[in-house]
């Protein structure tokens, strides 16, 4: 495309053109009867006073053409004032200078042009009277004479230098509207039926839209791929519907895709908002009148604060999952969470070689396991929660024989986050420890684990289905020294998970086998010479013998035993080995299969044994005996 | 720092040293940091900033570097060669750190130390962060990796 030249005496013609103080001006008839004879005698849909101002063809009246002006170097009537006589193109997409020329190839797809200069008395050539069809034509001698006629009369009229009043009034409130455009932080522009964007913006937009190019362009090209597709097909039915008279603008208000929205990239984006208004014409939507706002710095500080609302809310919502606890069982918790959680540590630090990997998931699944039942002690439902879902990504890998380093990527991010929940928590315990000190008569020791086991109790119970009470009146702190009482706490735990997993039936298979339909379960303690002997008893079903026996002849393990043969005692003591459960799923309290063997370890490792007696359909005890 | 940009990134550095000597590294189990960082005689240290940020660091014993500078260069090692060669492994890091994380960020250019890294160094490293234990050629090194 040939750019329109720049004649050699630009600056003193603009200057001519300024001091006419026609420009920008609202449509006068003396300009417009030209226009619209020149249209009729020609017969051409198109017919333009085009003023050629330093960097755009302005319009002083139109027939034919929406927009009010075009940028100068894509304009032929640019071209048309280096000349004397009339620019004259009959067909321009074959015309080697205006080809390719965007009013050509895009609206108003100008085909044909006849453009006659338009010369001030000075001898300035200051636009053009030009005639513009959408298809290929000529004109004959007549109708160029006939142009040139009607261009005498515009530049006779140009050359009357007093204007009327009222376009003075007009000129003076647009440069008000220049003065506002070039001020104002929004950025506002205006887009025309065919979604173009009008000559005239803010001068903030472009910072705003981040583009260069906005007059005459189409709205969607300038917004481009900062916004996502999906938006730009909305756009696009919006900006039709807006145009559309017949819907309502109230009913549009809430379409709108740009209200709003991310804008470019989506690691640098920005937060715009657009408002569009109907400017009508008569009956027909004549333009929109778009406001763009930068809102990236109220949004940011929307979106901070909605995140710490969210975290305050979430550190609430923990707060009082922990507020049903007494401080000091929650210290023990956390007490034996952070040896728990070393271990982990450690497993995964001296990993050693691959042949211990399936080793160290064992010890990682424990302490997990661990962690879990001490939470589910409590009530401490957040970490029973992270503690299950770390057991799901464990269980995967005990199935597997072929570990290797990346199988324990996950596992760290888990133990990462298992941690940052118990900083949380520990943060929270301090607060709360202050707090209810501070309040509270504080119940003996043996009181809070009894109550712990019971509300234990009751929760596992409503999982599955059951009922149960415990009693724990032969359970008295002055009997338990210090040194066991982790011990104790942990293995009645399993206790009492084993018991409603395993012992006590459901309420219609209880009162069918004549017993209550609550589930009883005692637990005592008593000072016996150098021992203590804690028993626990619940009057479940007892050991599924059967069940047992079935597991064990099925298990890799005991493939060449004699299992049919195995008298009782045998049985009963599988439920102390690793990995053996009889837990046909898996809860969040039992069927992983590690807790009774844990149970079994920690009495022995603290000088004690353990025993069991269970009657089928009646009971089901364990004792054990600790050194004090 | 994703799970999976730290898988990516440890395999990375694994053909790394697979592409050396056709020996391959025996990658250890990625454990997590708990403030007693592993340290030996010499450590490249990068630093991350811009979209994310944190601190890497490659530290190895001298038979590690000593090692390295015989296979790459054919010269036997000196003190400057093993400060060079654990520079040049940081460099290492630092490409690898591109290909596997997600995002533009900026990349410092690789210090050495004889040692530890300094305590403004750990500082750095942002939580979760890993300690990866490679052992190449019968020798010992650790990558470090704390990004956000």
């Amino acid at each position: 495309m040939l750019k329109a030249p720049i004649p050699v005496d630009d600056e003193k013609r603009v200057a001519i053109l300024h001091a006419l103080n026609i420009l920008d001006t609202i449509p006068e008839e003396r300009f417009d009867r030209v226009t619209r004879l020149a249209q009729k005698l020609l017969n051409v849909p198109i017919v333009l006073v085009s003023l050629v101002d330093r960097d755009r063809q302005w319009f002083k009246s139109r027939q034919g053409l929406d927009a009010p002006e075009t940028p100068r170097d894509v304009s032929f009537c640019g071209h048309a004032i280096m000349g004397d006589d009339m620019l004259y193109v009959p067909d321009a997409t074959r015309d080697e200078r205006f080809a390719d020329n965007p009013l050509v190839t895009g609206g108003p797809h100008v085909t044909f042009y006849a453009g006659q200069p338009l010369t001030h008395s000075s001898g300035a050539r200051l636009g053009t009277l030009c005639a513009i069809d959408s298809k290929p034509r000529e004109f004959d001698d007549d109708q160029k004479q006939a142009l040139r006629d009607l261009a005498v009369l515009a530049e006779n009229e140009l050359n009357i230098a007093t204007l009327s009043q009222a376009v003075l009034v007009q000129k003076e409130s647009e440069a008000r509207v220049r003065e506002v455009l070039d001020h104002v932080n929004e950025g506002l522009f205006v887009v025309y039926p065919d979604f173009t964007v009008g000559p005239r913006y803010s001068a903030a937009l472009p910072q705003i839209l981040n583009a260069d190019a906005i007059s005459g362009l189409p709205f969607l090209e300038i917004i481009g791929e900062r916004i996502d597709a999906e938006r730009r097909r909305s756009l696009a039915d919006y900006l039709e519907m807006m145009f559309r008279p017949s819907v309502q603008e109230r009913m549009l208000n809430n379409l709108n895709p740009l209200r709003n929205i991310a804008y470019g990239h989506p690691e640098q984006s920005r937060y715009l908002d657009f408002r569009f208004s109907r400017v009508m014409d008569g009956g027909g939507v004549a333009h929109l009148v778009v406001v763009a706002e930068d809102r990236t710095q109220q949004t940011l500080a929307e979106l901070a604060l909605k995140e710490a609302e969210a975290r305050s809310q979430s550190l609430i919502e923990k707060l009082f999952g922990l507020l049903h606890v007494d401080p000091r069982l929650l210290r023990d918790f956390l007490e034996g969470a952070e040896v728990e959680l070393a271990a982990i540590g450690r497993a995964m630090e001296e990993a050693g070689q691959p042949e211990t990997y399936a080793t160290r998931v064992e010890r990682i699944f424990r302490a997990v396991h661990t962690i879990k039942g001490d939470a589910a002690l409590l009530g401490v439902e957040l970490v029973v929660k992270k503690t299950h879902e770390f057991e799901e990504k464990l269980e995967t890998l005990r199935a597997r024989s072929d570990l290797n380093w990346s199988d324990f990527v996950p596992v760290g991010f888990e133990f990462a986050a298992l941690k940052e929940t118990f900083v949380e928590i520990r943060g929270l315990v301090e607060r709360l420890t202050r707090f209810q000190e501070a309040f509270q008569d504080a119940p003996s020791g043996s009181e809070l684990l009894a109550g712990a086991l019971a509300r234990l109790g009751t929760r596992l119970a409503e999982r599955a289905g059951k009922q149960v009470e415990i009693a724990s009146d032969d359970f008295q702190s002055r009997d338990i020294p210090e040194q066991h009482r982790k011990l104790i706490k942990d293995v009645l735990v399993q206790f009492v998970r084993n018991s409603i997993d395993h012992g006590i039936e459901a309420p219609g298979e209880r009162e069918r086998a004549g017993k209550s339909a609550s589930g009883r379960i005692k637990i005592a303690a008593k000072r016996a010479g150098d021992q203590l002997a804690v028993s626990y008893r619940d009057d479940g079903r007892g050991f599924a013998v059967d069940r047992i026996r079935e597991i064990a002849r099925e298990s890799p393990q005991f493939r060449n035993e004699a299992v049919d043969e195995w008298d009782v005692s045998r049985l009963i003591g599988l439920v102390f080995l690793p990995g053996f459960s009889t837990a046909r799923e898996i809860t969040e309290s039992s069927g992983r299969g590690v807790g009774m063997d844990i149970v079994k370890k920690r009495i022995r490792s603290a000088g004690g044994k353990i025993a069991v007696r269970f009657a089928a359909g009646r009971y089901a005890e364990f004792s054990f005996f600790l050194p004090i | 720092m994703k799970q999976a940009e730290l898988t990516t990134f440890i395999s990375i550095v694994e053909s790394y040293f697979q592409s050396l000597a056709d020996e391959p590294a025996q990658i250890g189990v990625p454990y997590l940091l708990d403030g007693r960082e592993p340290a030996l005689e010499y450590t490249g240290i990068i630093g991350v900033s811009g979209r994310r940020k944190g601190v890497a660091y490659v530290t190895a014993g001298r038979a590690t570097l000593d090692r390295l500078v015989r296979i790459l260069t054919g010269s036997e090692s000196a003190d400057a060669l093993a400060l060079d060669m654990v520079g040049e492994l940081a460099n290492v890091l630092a490409g690898n750190l591109g290909r596997a994380f997600e995002s533009d960020f900026d990349i410092t250019v690789p210090v050495v130390v004889k040692g530890a890294p300094d305590q403004i160094v750990i500082q750095k490293l942002k939580q979760p962060g890993f300690v990866v234990p490679i052992s190449w050629c019968g020798a010992d090194l650790y990558i470090v990796i704390g990004i956000d």
